[in-house]
Order: C-alpha cells, then structure tokens, then sequence
C-alpha cells in the first residue's frame, strides 16, 4: 500500500492535534491559570501557617492537576464530532485504537505536561524540600498518563452528548481515585523521608495497564458512538 | 404505521456500456471487467433509532460505473443509509458486502476503498485549507492520484491553500471536503447532500467529479433532492418510501 502506512496516520492525527492547539493557544492557557489559582487559594484559605502549608502543597496540587485536566478533556473529541472530523479518524482504514492512543497523547502533551512544569514551579514558590518535590513530580509524571488514557476514554464515551462536559467530569474524577492515592502516598511519604519506590511502581503499572487497555475501549467506545 | 417498505429497484440487467470501462489506470476497477456482480450488495437492510423502525427489507445492488442518487422524504433514513453502507453505523438487521467480502461496522476491507463526505463537511477551523486536505488524505491511507495544490484548483480553492479554514464560506467548505474526492483514487464515494451550499458552478463540478469517477469504473452512492446532470448510462435512482405516497 503505498497510499501511507498507520504510522504515518498515526503521526497526522498527533501532529494536527498539536498544531490545532499551537493556533488555539490562547484557550489552552486558560486550564494552566485555572491550575495557579486553585493553588493559591489554599494558601489564602489556611492562612499564613506556613508548616500546615507545606505538608497539604503536594495534595492540593494532585487535586489542582485533576481539575484542571478535567477541563481540557470535551478538547479531545468534542470539536472533531461538532465539525464532522470525527466520522473521518473513525472511517481511517488504519487502527482505531491507534489514532486516539495519539489523541490522548496530545491530550498529554498539551493538557498535563505544562501543568506539571507549573505545578513544580510553584512547589518550588512555596519552598517544598526537594526531596519531597522530586518524589511529587515523578509521581505526577507515572501519574498523568493514567489521567489522560482513561479521560481519553471517558470523552469517547460521551462524544454529542448534551451536557457532555459535566458528566465527564463527574465519570473521569472516580477514576482518578486510585492514581491520586498513589501519587499523594508518595509525595507524603517522601516528606516523612520514608523510600516512595512502591508508589512509583504501582504509578508505572498503572500507566503501563491504561496504556496497554485503553486505547481498544476508547475505539469500541467511538464506534459505538458514533453509530 | 411504524414500518415502512423502502421501494425495492435493482440495477438494470444490461451489460455495462463501453464506456463504463476505467479511462484511467490508476483507479482499481470496482469489479472485474466483464463481470456482473454487485460491488456493493445490501440485503434486507434495517435502520432502528432508538425504538423506531425507520426502514427494514432494503435491497440494493450497485455495480462499477453507476451513481446511485437516494431520494426521499426528510427523516426517510438516507443519512443513516449511507451511514450504514460506509460503516460508520450498525445495521438493525440484513447484510451488507462490499465485492464479495461480508462487512459490519469498522470493517476494513470497505474502508480501504471508500470516500465519503457527511452532512459535516468535516474541517477543522483552526488549521489551514491545505493543512486539512493534507491531514484527511493522510488519515485516509489512500494514494493520491494528484498535488493536492492540483486538487484545490480543481475545487476552486486554489489561491485558498494558506488560509484558515474557519474564514471558509460554507460553499467553500464544501468545496474543500469535494476536495478529497478530486485527490485520492477510491473506487466508492459516498455522498450526503454534496450540493449543500454549493452555487451554480458547483453543483456542476460535483455533476463532473460523479461522472469522471463513474467514467473511470468507480461506484458513487449520494444522496440529494437535486436532479443530477450525469449521463443517464451512469444515474440509477433510489427511491425511499414510495409506500407513503401511495
């Protein structure tokens, strides 16, 4: 077949993704101040007690990560399905679970990545040890794909769904549980110095399991959407 | 009345005219020449939306040189017709084969071959008139048979490539996802309402692009209520409902 290869589909749909929100940019900030401003007001809300701070920064920035990843997630395939888009990467002869792996990669590159360089900025602000900032980045690094895969999979499933946003929100955040406990464990047990390797491998497996199991559900799931 | 009978029409059984014969090489025939089996065979299809029967018992039979128009009521079920027959729906019930191959939804053996344009002309707003050509010919794994600089021309599009597809009329949307259709060699169109929008000179580009794609042996199946200009060897029509008018 010499008309292209599913790589090189694949590597369309990521780069289109990408450059759609290289154009948008201004709308994609818009989840990165949401992010700073739900973490400054926790400081404005506790007040000045600089040590209650200090031990609760790592999970109000989990929390503040979750939120605001949320809120990029109608981006994924909503706009495709309004403009018609949507029936073309659904009627690609290549693999499905391919193409949206890419878009979820996107969704990664453009929706988690610059929130957790902010997120470690501002830990870095409010003067977190480093120890404990490490252990919090790495794990919002295993962490994050997870978020992305399964909100991946959340947005297929309420593509045209009126009031779709919402219930989004409301199917993705109690599937986030089991990567916030993890990722909150680590960065609190990093603060006691005890080691965080068991949090890092149950993140990893976790991104390895959404990775690996995803990307089929979320094709079934446009399909059968889309029908 | 709940269920409704689709009029039932059959190609006609005689042999393809000369002309029907692929002018270009470059185009897969949708049969082999000489051959008289369907490309692309449906029987007894159904449509259900939610609990509603919109049509069941559907035959139809297209073979390679024809343009299938479908004509009906609003809300007859052309849309979800050619939905089903590109693979994007489920069918209720009945059986769909694209050359002789059994398919269902995702199927890839139709995919490979088809070209098909919604009642969503499918651009995106954000990227440019070549940048959306460029990522749907790549999407849809097809070769090109052109530049697609040649295939804006050939729409009318040419001095539009750089701009951003949301400044695009909706004629000249349209006229982009037609674009499609000028640049890869798919032996299966698929059209819903293609002169949506379109002026004077578009309706008869499209009537063209149909009888160029018949001309070379390709299979067409598009909807309209437009009368279409193509030769009458190619046109076989559709008719949806014809059991509510009696």
């Amino acid at each position: 077949m010499s008309g292209g290869t599913a790589l090189t589909a694949a590597r369309a749909v990521l780069g289109r993704d990408l450059l759609r929100a290289w154009r948008r940019r201004g709308e994609i900030v818009q989840p990165l101040v949401f992010f700073t401003i739900t973490v400054y007001l926790f400081p404005l809300a506790i007040g000045p007690a600089h040590d209650t701070l200090r031990v609760l920064l790592p999970s109000i920035v989990w929390v503040a990560v979750l939120l605001s990843m949320t809120l990029t997630l109608p981006d994924v395939f909503a706009a495709d399905h309004a403009d018609g888009s949507l029936d073309h990467l659904a009627l690609s002869p290549h693999p499905l679970a391919l193409l949206v792996l890419m878009k979820a990669g996107a969704h990664w590159l453009t929706g988690a990545a610059p929130l957790l360089v902010l997120g470690g900025l501002l830990c870095a602000v409010f003067g977190l040890e480093t120890y404990t900032l490490r252990a919090l980045l790495l794990g919002l690094l295993l962490g994050s794909p997870v978020l992305s895969l399964i909100g991946t999979l959340a947005s297929a499933l309420t593509v045209g769904l009126r009031g779709g946003t919402l219930l989004l929100a409301l199917l993705t955040l109690p599937m986030y549980i089991p990567v916030l406990i993890f990722g909150t464990s680590a960065a609190r047990n990093a603060a006691l110095g005890i080691p965080v390797q068991a949090e890092m491998y149950l993140l990893a497996g976790l991104s390895v399991l959404a990775l690996t199991l995803t990307p089929w559900a979320t094709a079934a799931a446009l399909r059968a959407r889309l029908g | 009345m709940s269920a409704r009978g689709p009029a039932l029409r059959r190609p006609r059984p005689s042999s393809p005219t000369p002309d029907l014969r692929p002018a270009t090489p470059s185009l897969k025939t949708v049969t082999n020449p000489g051959s008289s089996a369907p490309a692309l065979l449906a029987r007894d299809l159904a449509c259900m939306r939610g609990d509603e029967l919109i049509f069941d018992g559907l035959c139809l039979a297209a073979s390679a040189g024809e343009i299938w128009q479908i004509v009906g009521a609003n809300g007859a079920g052309k849309t979800s017709l050619l939905k089903i027959l590109a693979g994007l729906a489920p069918a209720a019930g009945g059986s769909l084969r694209w050359r002789g191959v059994e398919i269902g939804v995702g199927a890839e053996a139709l995919r490979q071959d088809l070209c098909y344009l919604g009642h969503l002309p499918g651009i995106t707003g954000y990227l440019s008139v070549a940048e959306n050509l460029d990522y749907l010919a790549r999407l849809s794994g097809a070769t090109p048979v052109m530049r697609p600089a040649e295939a804006l021309l050939a729409v009318g599009l040419a001095e539009l490539g750089a701009a951003p597809a949301r400044r695009l009329s909706a004629g000249q949307r349209q006229r982009l996802a037609l674009a499609r259709f000028v640049l890869l060699a798919s032996p299966l169109w698929i059209m819903d309402e293609p002169l949506t929008a379109l002026d004077q000179a578009g309706r008869e580009l499209v009537e063209q692009m149909l009888t160029d794609h018949a001309r070379r042996g390709g299979l067409a199946v598009v909807s309209t209520h437009h009368p279409l200009a193509v030769p009458a060897a190619h046109l076989r029509r559709f008719e949806f409902g014809a059991s509510l008018a009696a």
